[in-house]
């Protein structure tokens, strides 16, 4: 009976598990990386929302240069 | 704002740009000033009304028909600063008052065009008292306040006097050298560029709570970012231990099948040839489990993994007043058609022909061992009372493919009320050994759960 699941399971078993480890290794990490790039881009266009809602900050500077400028 | 911005022009419109950009209409603020620089000079009369600011202001009208003349209580900050020239009528009994003194110096501050006039010198008696009058003022309260800041000054009560066309040239004059009101449009331009910044601090106060709790839900994700692979990791290594245990009950499962046969043997084929098969039956059914779950699970661990940190973001996008990312149910490709092939070809894999095989053996022993039993039975004084064992020998001799043998060997005979299969404790005592108790093997059927009772 060994021998038939040493001949039958066994290369089947090992193909499986190198495939899985392999996916699960590259296709796994692959599929992580993507999808937290994707939240990565959400947050990015979420700073230039913040940045572009801010953006009087900029006329603070230039109210600061037109006051030295007025004295 | 670039460029010059030396121009009134150019001020005026770099503020209300500066404005705009703030949220703020500043159409308010420069509209005085667009007014102001395109009217007369303008003078102010400031003075408390007793000391005959009234009169005074009169005088200029009438000397100075190109100008506007309009009267003013003194105040700090001056609430009208778009003015040219301003007259201070102080009375000599109360000359320079200190809101009189303060209203001097802020406007010398601003370098604007400042006269005094000392009204009431009648109040100080004749003409003697009056002049020692004068001089102790110009001593002790005009010279100090305004000597330094080369502000003139006069005695309305003077003979001529003072209001007339000498001092309405000077005036003009004085206008005239101010340029066409720069002095005083810069003065309020200043104000309001200070008003514009101090209302700007507001907002910066909460440009910065912003940025911070932005920034904390940077950090907050970059912490989770971490804790999704290390999460991801986890299950994968955990999938494939179990990958692995499954495969290792697959190879020990054989042991268990080897044990049931002989169990089978002992009751007479009594057992159900489905339970001598079931650990290997079982075994197999695990692993497929296994590979069933082995993809799902980790993918389910990082939707949820990924899902979290999502509302995470979003939770946080909204507390920022932002839009949500819409991230939560973020897809995932899992797709490896080379690992799903290979599953479903191991699901495929059947061990029945071998099944088969052991029971075609087995069923073989079986009966020869009941023709022998037979025999024995014809011809008592052969062989009473002996067992008969089957030992390893026998298993290998009895054509199964080699492979492991059973340790245990078993007795045909059982005693009476127990079952067939009996093992020897170490002490060499029999005992009663049902199969479920053995770990290796599967939970009898119920007609071998009958045979137990």
């Amino acid at each position: 009976m060994l021998q038939f699941l040493d001949a039958y399971f066994e290369p089947r078993i090992r193909e499986v598990l190198g495939l899985a480890e392999e996916w699960l290794s590259r296709a796994g990490r692959t599929a992580v990386e993507d999808a937290l790039a994707e939240i990565d881009r959400a947050l990015g266009r979420a700073e230039a929302e913040l940045t572009e809602r801010h953006a009087w900050s900029g006329a603070y500077s230039r109210l600061l240069t037109l006051r030295t400028a007025i004295g | 704002m670039t460029g010059d911005v030396s121009s009134l022009e150019d001020l005026l419109a770099a503020l209300e740009e500066a404005s705009a950009h703030l949220g703020l209409t500043a159409q308010a603020r420069t509209a005085p000033v667009r007014s102001f620089l395109a009217g007369p000079p303008v003078v102010r009369v400031v003075g408390p009304p007793h000391a005959e600011r009234a009169a005074v202001a009169e005088c200029l009208t009438s000397d100075l028909p190109s100008a506007q003349v309009l009267e003013a209580a003194p105040a700090v900050p001056d609430p009208e600063p778009l003015w040219d020239v301003a007259v201070l009528v102080t009375p000599a009994d109360r000359a320079l008052s200190l809101i009189e003194e303060r209203f001097i110096a802020d406007a010398a501050a601003g370098h604007r065009a400042v006269l005094v006039l000392v009204s009431r010198m009648s109040v100080l008696g004749d003409e003697r008292a009056q002049a020692e009058a004068r001089r102790e003022l110009e001593r002790y309260r005009l010279g100090p306040l305004l000597k330094t800041r080369q502000i003139p000054w006069f005695y309305l009560d003077e003979s001529p006097p003072v209001c007339d066309a000498a001092l309405a040239k000077r005036i003009n004059a004085v206008a005239l050298r101010e340029g066409g009101h720069q002095r005083a449009a810069r003065v309020f331009l200043m104000r309001q560029t200070d008003e514009l910044i101090q209302a700007s601090a507001g907002l910066l106060d909460a440009r910065r709570a912003e940025l911070d709790r932005f920034s904390a839900l940077q950090t907050q994700l970059g912490a989770q970012r971490a804790s999704v692979y290390e999460s991801v990791r986890t299950s994968v290594l955990a999938a494939l231990d179990r990958l692995r245990s499954d495969e290792e009950g697959l190879y020990g499962s054989v042991d268990a099948v080897m044990n049931m046969t002989e169990a089978w043997l002992d009751s007479n084929g009594l057992i159900p040839w489905a339970d001598v098969e079931y650990p290997l039956r079982r075994a197999q059914t695990a692993l497929t489990a296994g590979l069933g779950t082995l993809v799902a699970n980790c993918a389910s661990t990082l939707r949820a993994d990924l899902g979290r940190v999502a509302r995470m973001l979003d939770e946080g996008l909204q507390e920022l007043g932002l839009r949500p990312a819409g991230l939560p149910n973020i897809a995932v490709t899992w797709a490896l058609p080379a690992l799903e092939e290979s599953m479903a070809r191991l699901r495929e894999a059947d061990p029945s022909p071998v099944l088969s095989a052991v029971r075609q053996v087995m069923q073989q022993r079986l009966a020869d061992a009941q023709r022998k039993n037979r025999d024995k039975a014809a011809d008592p004084a052969k062989e009473s009372g002996q067992t008969m064992r089957l030992t390893k020998t026998t298993w290998r001799s009895g054509g199964l493919p080699p492979g492991r043998i059973p340790s245990a060997s078993a007795s045909v005979t059982s005693p009476k009320g127990c079952h067939p299969l009996r093992r020897l404790t170490k002490r060499g005592k029999r005992r009663c050994v049902p199969p479920c108790c053995s770990s290796s093997t599967p939970i009898l059927s119920r007609a071998s759960a009958r045979c137990w009772a």
